[in-house]
């Protein structure tokens, strides 16, 4: 089965920012979701993969199609919405579903009916009175009802209420059902990329700094507590990514958890209070304040 | 639907645990007798908005502990009632026990003394 | 490179400018209609009908320019556009025979009707050549400004050659003013083409054409739309 998406080492410069020779792959099927500060270089990557833009070198393919070239058989099975699209304001709604409907054959009338009535949205309304919710879950349905082979989600949630967000993932959630299937979102929202993603794919100021799949990523991550004395010596032990130190307290991060690692803290005499998972945000936080040299991509 | 569970990203135990202790909860309370199939990962998935990966990883584990079977092209079932209940219950008792001696080290006593807080508990029942 | 187009895209490109379009164009038309009315009622209607048609003619051209390609880049229903199956180019074709079908069938029309007016009451004929000469003037302005609007993302260009092209308006009656051999006849009671009246003409078309060209041409060479 061959890649939904495949970055082979693409570069992109821009007068303040480099896209640094991204190789990431999304196997057809999974979920990834794309993590990174503002400015990390999440909406490039995506804007090469609908064929917006054009890398300077590299390749980038998706589902099989060369980009920019055959981006119009790629798009075909695409479906993107992006925080900057924005739908015509004298039409409604209805007008939007018949444009797209024209336009694309696998449209599923009912399923988009059916989408506009969770979404509490109204076919008849004209776009300028949507609201910023309303308007994205309008997106949205354009995309889903035509239930494309990829999706592709620029920021999905953000700017969402809490009932909105729940409305679009479990939505989201549906397309897990076919594994044939897949999806590439980015979000600053990382509950909803710890829950829903397969694959967490981390950009940082232009570079990847890792990709892999979920429960294995949250597996490496730990913040330990620990009492006792600490010297620099102890960020030469390997996966040490960062410490903080309040007196004889402190807490050790690490990407690069396992059992022989609290034993090497115990050795250079620290007594641990506790052992503590990191959630996604934790995380991200962790990966861009890092002050260590972190052990880079997968 | 006996097909719901009930996870929480708020709650401090990683997903799969979760997955993993509501369907063992779900075998132990008899609400999926032996036999019964298990919804496909997949499924399951998009029920519970959960990653794919996650409940792969939980079916995974369930099934290496023997709470579940899986038949390659079939799906995944509950495992022979009799052995899985026991199963289940063991493990339970394991980790009480692990807990009951760790809390005790804890505390500082020693072995002797951790059994017979169990004998005097064990006494007042 | 080989290309192909997506006929059945680009004519739902069209059709959705013509449906986003529809009214605008409407009220031009009529407005063109009001001023064909009178126009040829005495002296004074004459001069208030042919700046009502030059406003109707302006407006025409400059509003849908406004419409479907300024404020498609400014409201950002751009991206919703680009995120479809098609290429630069598919898009640059549909925005053509869009546009210059949403300019070119009311400016036939008008052109026409005025024609038409001025062959038929007492009006001398003499006006066609130099009317003819003037509408194709804002054709070729509309043109131009097509071309710069595909051309360039800059907002501002685009519309400082609008307005820029609108200024030379009345320059542009001032040197045909001048010219003898498009003045001469004009209050004459038959239409007289003279060589320069047509060269005049060709070189309008000419312009008009070539500006197209390059601007599709452009097009062409783009592989991405940003």
């Amino acid at each position: 089965m061959q890649n939904a998406i495949e970055f082979k080492q693409v570069c992109k410069s821009y007068p303040d920012f480099f896209l640094d020779n991204l190789n990431l792959q999304l196997p057809q099927g999974q979920i990834m979701g794309l993590v990174g500060a503002n400015g990390a270089g999440k909406s490039t990557a995506l804007r090469l993969l609908m064929g917006l833009i054009q890398a300077d070198s590299g390749v980038v393919e998706v589902l099989g199609h060369k980009l920019p070239n055959n981006q119009v058989l790629a798009k075909q099975n695409i479906g993107y919405a992006s925080e900057d699209i924005r739908l015509y304001k004298s039409a409604t709604l209805g007008w939007h579903m018949d444009f797209i409907k024209s336009i694309y054959s696998g449209w599923d009338d009912a399923y988009a009916k059916d989408l506009a009535k969770k979404f509490d949205i109204k076919i008849g309304n004209k776009m300028k009175g949507f609201s910023h919710g309303q308007r994205v879950k309008a997106c949205l349905l354009l995309i889903l009802a035509r239930r494309p082979q990829l999706v592709i989600l620029d920021e999905p949630t953000t700017g969402l209420d809490p009932v909105a967000r729940h409305e679009v993932l479990a939505e989201l959630a549906e397309i897990l059902r076919d594994e044939n299937r897949s999806v590439l979102f980015s979000s600053h929202n990382t509950q909803d990329v710890e829950q829903i993603s397969d694959t967490i794919s981390f950009l940082h100021k232009g570079k990847l700094l890792d990709s892999q799949d979920k429960e294995t990523y949250l597996d490496r991550w730990r913040r330990i507590l620990c009492t006792g004395n600490i010297d620099s010596i102890t960020l030469a032990i390997e996966g040490i990514t960062d410490i903080k130190k309040s007196g004889s307290f402190c807490e050790v991060t690490t990407n690069q958890f396992n059992d022989t690692l609290v034993a090497k803290l115990s050795q250079q005499g620290l007594s641990i209070s506790s052992v503590e998972r990191m959630s996604l945000e934790q995380i991200f936080l962790a990966n861009v304040f890092s002050k260590a040299k972190t052990g880079v991509a997968s | 639907m006996a097909d719901e569970l009930f996870l929480s990203p708020n709650d401090s135990r990683p997903m799969y645990l979760q997955i993993m202790d509501q369907i063992k909860q779900k075998i132990l309370s008899g609400d999926w007798p032996a036999g019964q199939a298990l919804p496909s990962i997949r499924e399951l998935s998009a029920n519970t908005q959960v990653s794919v990966i996650t409940v792969k990883r939980a079916y995974t584990e369930l099934e290496e502990q023997g709470v579940i079977v899986t038949q390659a092209g079939r799906g995944s079932f509950v495992a022979d009632t009799v052995n899985v209940q026991k199963n289940l219950a063991e493990a339970e008792l394991e980790k009480h026990t692990t807990g009951l001696i760790d809390a005790g080290h804890r505390l500082g006593l020693t072995n002797n003394q951790i059994l017979a807080v169990v004998k005097k508990a064990l006494n007042t029942d | 490179m080989s290309q192909t187009l997506n006929l059945n895209i680009i004519k739902k490109l069209i059709l959705k400018d013509w449906y986003l379009n529809q009214k605008i164009i409407a009220m031009y038309v009529a407005g063109a209609i009001l001023a064909l009315s009178f126009i040829s009622l005495g002296e004074a209607q004459f001069y208030m009908a042919s700046v009502l048609l030059i406003c109707v003619l302006i407006g025409l051209g400059n509003h849908q320019i406004a419409i479907t390609i300024i404020n498609e880049r400014k409201e950002q229903t751009l991206p919703f556009i680009m995120s479809l199956p098609i290429s630069p180019l598919d898009y640059a074709i549909a925005k053509l025979i869009a546009n210059m079908t949403l300019f070119l069938i009311p400016w036939s029309l008008i052109v026409l009707s005025l024609l038409a007016i001025l062959i038929t009451t007492e009006l001398p004929d003499g006006l066609i050549p130099y009317s003819v000469i003037f509408c194709t003037f804002f054709l070729v302005n509309y043109f131009i400004t097509w071309a710069v609007g595909m051309a360039i993302e800059a907002e501002g260009v685009v519309i400082f050659v609008m307005v820029f092209l609108n200024c030379l308006t009345s320059p542009f009656m001032y040197v045909l003013g001048k010219t003898p051999a498009v003045m001469d006849n004009i209050q004459g009671k038959e239409a007289l083409w003279n060589s320069t009246s047509i060269n005049i003409l060709t070189i309008e078309i000419v312009v008009a054409l070539l500006v197209i060209l390059i601007a599709l041409f452009l097009q062409t060479r783009k592989k991405t739309f940003l």
